[in-house]
């Protein structure tokens, strides 16, 4: 085991390892209690719910790009990167 | 044990082609929602129509007897979905990439996506109680299908759900040649 960085957080966030590990447990904590709430995750709702054509799976799609689109602007506004 | 032989070798399978698609990458997964790598939708669209023709023709032959059907909950599979959105977003983590990450041997997937995970499944069960009720009382219709829905023939809508997927595909592949 080791420590990989990234090429793109770099540049955003800078180098330091105790801020990766801050952020990446709090969004695995949301990750986990949304797939809670939701009923599954990316595999266990979108991808083997979608599959049976179960509602369910295309309305989490849809909130997944409702959270991630505006989160993933806030993180990066004013970037170029 | 079948049953335990069968889920290790479909997880295997699994993990290998997220670290294969190159999933298992912080960049991969904002990326999606910054319109810059659209290869997670990629993956779940392909996914989504060769599983669905799988699980069909597997009914058909009689080689499966159940499919599992998710509950579909309008509220709370969008306020599930809308968390989990934010939480993908920051972390660029999903469940299924934070386990294979940490198969690759990644340290973050360990100690924070691990861990995170972990107390998310806490924090959820605490806050179960309070969250689902109201939510699921907002059309929570049950374990159903749009083929079920529809009364039409699966194959029918599959079809029409391939075709609505092979556009999507062109306009994603289109969109990445512009780009570069």
């Amino acid at each position: 085991m080791r420590w990989r960085p990234d090429t793109q957080w770099q540049p955003r966030f800078g180098t330091s390892r105790g801020l990766r590990l801050a952020i990446a447990f709090f969004g695995a904590v949301l990750v986990q209690v949304g797939a809670g709430i939701a009923g599954g995750c990316t595999s266990g709702l979108a991808i083997s719910g979608g599959s049976v054509l179960a509602p369910a799976a295309f309305l989490f799609m849809a909130g997944i790009f409702a959270g991630g689109i505006p989160t993933a602007w806030l993180w990066y506004r004013g970037r170029a990167d | 044990m079948l049953d335990i032989g069968r889920a290790l070798l479909l997880g295997l399978l699994f993990g290998w082609s997220l670290h294969k698609a190159g999933l298992t990458h912080y960049a991969r997964i904002v990326n999606v929602y910054r319109f810059r790598d659209m290869t997670v939708m990629r993956f779940m669209l392909t996914s989504l129509v060769v599983g669905g023709i799988a699980i069909q023709t597997s009914v058909d032959l009689g080689l499966a007897t159940s499919v599992p059907v998710p509950p579909t909950s309008i509220l709370v599979n969008l306020v599930g979905g809308v968390v989990f959105g934010v939480g993908m977003a920051t972390a660029g983590y999903c469940p299924g990439t934070i386990v294979a990450e940490a198969g690759e041997g990644r340290l973050d997937a360990w100690l924070a996506g691990l861990c995170g995970l972990f107390v998310g499944a806490i924090v959820f069960g605490l806050l179960q109680p309070v969250i689902i009720p109201p939510l699921a009382r907002v059309g929570a219709i049950g374990r159903v299908t749009f083929t079920g829905l529809t009364g039409a023939s699966p194959w029918l809508v599959l079809l029409m759900f391939g075709q609505v997927v092979v556009l999507m595909l062109l306009l994603i592949a289109r969109a990445e040649r512009k780009k570069s």
